[in-house]
């Protein structure tokens, strides 16, 4: 079943449409997520909320019509980002060592160097800017075409190069300074 | 257009880089950026790596998937009745309002709590409910909160009847029949057919679990019957020959559940027990968890090996505990820090319940335990110093001369870390902007 003959149907509510589309977009969304968060519980819980406000935003009529994939990446990053901006206030508040998230959860079945090097991976994303974060998740948690990523961000293919292309280099620089 | 340029060149590369191919003849191509692309494309493996990293687990899926059509037809069901709150949403509200409520004594959930089997909400109720069951540790508080939500389903289900409503339904009562032969489970009606799946131990008169659907006629059509238990975990206070105490609570355990001297006075047990008619307790099984603690134990929720190979003289010096402790029966409406300070005064009767008051550490330097038994700083800052110092440590029937470790088990029961650890991982998305339409 095409996308959108699906979204006519999960306007209605209708849970075999419903139940299509969180079989089809489920991993990739929790997979977006997950790349970005290293708590596997914040992550799960990030990802029901995307599914949850999409069947909010069907039941009230302003859902995606079209580009449904778009609008599910789109929701998951802006939880994301607000996940990470209460996470970071609340770091700055309490300088309390507790609260910040230990990074290495992603981490089984790897060497130490491994495992090490990907946690400063994870960590050096943080500290680029949600959009740079959102284009390179998206060509790497799921390993999307430039194409497809420039769709779902609602972008021209040359505008998602260039910002790739900051969005790389600026992670180099970040992994230098934590490995220096 | 330099720029562009350079920025189609680095994708060509983060292709062959996401294909897995060496980017190295692409680089070729592009002499010019060779040099500066070779470390990115370093960082883009690594980023690549991360993702692939990344598995997507099955259970949280099908997990979400249920609750997602759930909501789903919830929410077609209801159209205009209710905003479309997820679950999500509401838990952190719901979790708090469990605190206050919890902390209130209150004995009735708020909130959720008007939600009806059927309901999108009524998982949330559960959940609830389940957590405020894990905050109480005390077993005979623990045991009238879960009384009292078996009340709660019963009206639940009376509720849905006066609604006229179907919806599968659990909910637990007295088991009585009629003479014309019809089954009443706290007099809602149950038929029974050839698929039910009814236990061995079921008859009338004892406290059963129905699991089922309630028709339109108001009977619950049941697909399982069983014996209701309870599960108390606490620590033997007294021993009347089939007549025992545990954490505070009168429990009648026959000789053929627990062998005399299996769980002598002071033991840590989980007891599983059914409710008759008349509201006593009758024990089905008995698992001994540990024995009279050894002085290095720290915790009571677990099992301790050490403990449980004590001898006898351990278990005989417990023994004399048993008239002492045996008045624990007087005090059964006493919920919570009853049976912390019942334990308290019985053992150490000197002893001072406040921390600030501290024996000095210098009258015992010989009792002082090496620091590796020390127990565990986090479990309660408070109570640590009167733990490890505390001139109780000498009473002449502790075997060693670490200090007895019963009053560190209780830091452990009290349910403030708990409650904190909650909510922190919740995140809070209200001020989200979703993406508009397309």
């Amino acid at each position: 079943m095409q996308n959108e003959d699906l979204l006519v149907r999960a306007q209605r509510l209708d849970t075999a449409a419903l139940g299509e589309i969180h079989d089809r977009h489920y991993p990739e969304v929790y997979r977006y997520i997950r790349f970005r968060l290293a708590d596997e519980h914040a992550c799960e819980d990030i990802t029901a909320e995307v599914f949850l406000r999409l069947l909010d935003a069907l039941h009230k009529k302003r859902g995606p019509t079209q580009n449904l994939r778009g609008w599910l990446f789109g929701t998951a990053s802006n939880l994301v980002n607000d996940h990470l901006r209460t996470r970071y206030a609340r770091r700055v508040d309490s300088l309390d060592a507790e609260e910040i998230e230990p990074q290495d959860e992603i981490h089984l079945e790897h060497s130490y160097e491994e495992d090490w090097m990907q946690q400063q991976v994870s960590e050096a994303l943080l500290g680029l800017t949600p959009e740079q974060q959102h284009v390179l998740t998206l060509r790497f948690s799921d390993e999307r075409s430039i194409d497809e990523t420039a769709s779902i961000m609602g972008k021209s293919v040359t505008a998602v190069k260039a910002l790739q292309f900051r969005a790389v280099a600026s992670l180099r620089r970040l992994l230098e300074e934590r490995t220096r | 257009m330099r720029d562009e340029a350079k920025a189609h060149a680095f994708e060509l590369c983060i292709q062959q880089v996401l294909e897995g191919a060496d980017p190295a003849e692409t680089l070729q191509r592009f002499p010019q950026w060779a040099a500066e692309f070779r470390p990115l494309l370093e960082a883009a493996s690594a980023v690549q790596a991360l993702g692939g990293r990344i598995q997507v687990p099955q259970a949280a899926q099908a997990r979400n998937r249920a609750r997602f059509l759930a909501e789903a037809r919830a929410l077609s069901q209801k159209a205009a009745r209710r905003p479309a709150w997820g679950f999500f949403r509401l838990a952190p509200v719901a979790l708090l309002l469990v605190l206050v409520i919890f902390f209130s004594g209150a004995s009735t959930i708020a909130g959720a709590a008007q939600s009806l089997p059927g309901d999108a909400l009524y998982s949330l109720k559960l959940l609830t409910e389940k957590t405020r069951l894990r905050l109480v540790r005390n077993p005979q508080a623990r045991l009238e909160l879960e009384q009292s939500f078996d009340r709660q389903r019963l009206e639940e289900v009376d509720e849905l009847i006066n609604q006229s409503r179907t919806a599968p339904v659990t909910f637990a009562g007295d088991l009585e029949q009629t003479q014309s032969g019809d089954w009443y489970v706290g007099d809602v009606r149950v038929v029974v057919g050839s698929g039910t799946q009814i236990s061995s131990d079921v008859k009338p008169g004892i406290y059963v679990g129905v699991e089922g659907l309630l028709q339109a006629d108001g009977s619950v059509k049941a697909a399982r019957i069983w014996g209701r238990e309870f599960e108390l975990s606490g620590i033997v206070q007294g021993i009347a020959g089939e007549l025992w105490v545990v954490g505070g609570v009168p429990i009648n355990i026959p000789a053929n559940v627990a062998l005399p001297g299996l769980a002598p006075v002071g033991s840590q047990v989980i007891v599983r027990v059914m409710q008759k008619a008349d509201g006593s307790l009758v024990a089905r099984s008995l698992e001994l968890v540990a024995l009279p603690p050894a002085p290095d134990s720290t915790a009571d929720s677990q099992p301790v090996p050490a403990s449980a190979t004590r001898t006898q003289t351990a278990d005989a010096s417990q023994l004399e505990h048993t008239s002492e402790t045996g008045k624990s029966t007087e005090e059964l409406s006493t919920p919570e820090r009853s049976e912390t300070e019942d334990e308290r005064e019985t053992e150490e009767p000197t002893k001072t319940r406040h921390p600030s008051e501290t024996p000095k550490p210098t009258e015992d330097d010989d009792e002082t335990p090496e620091p590796s038994e020390t127990p565990e700083p986090d479990d309660d800052d408070d109570e640590t110093p009167e733990i490890t110092e505390t001139p109780e440590a000498r009473a002449t029937h502790r075997p060693s001369e670490t200090p007895r470790p019963i009053l560190t088990e209780r830091p452990t029961e009290t349910p403030k870390r708990e409650e904190t650890d909650e909510p922190t991982e919740t995140p809070e998305p209200e001020d989200t902007d979703e993406p508009t339409d397309d």
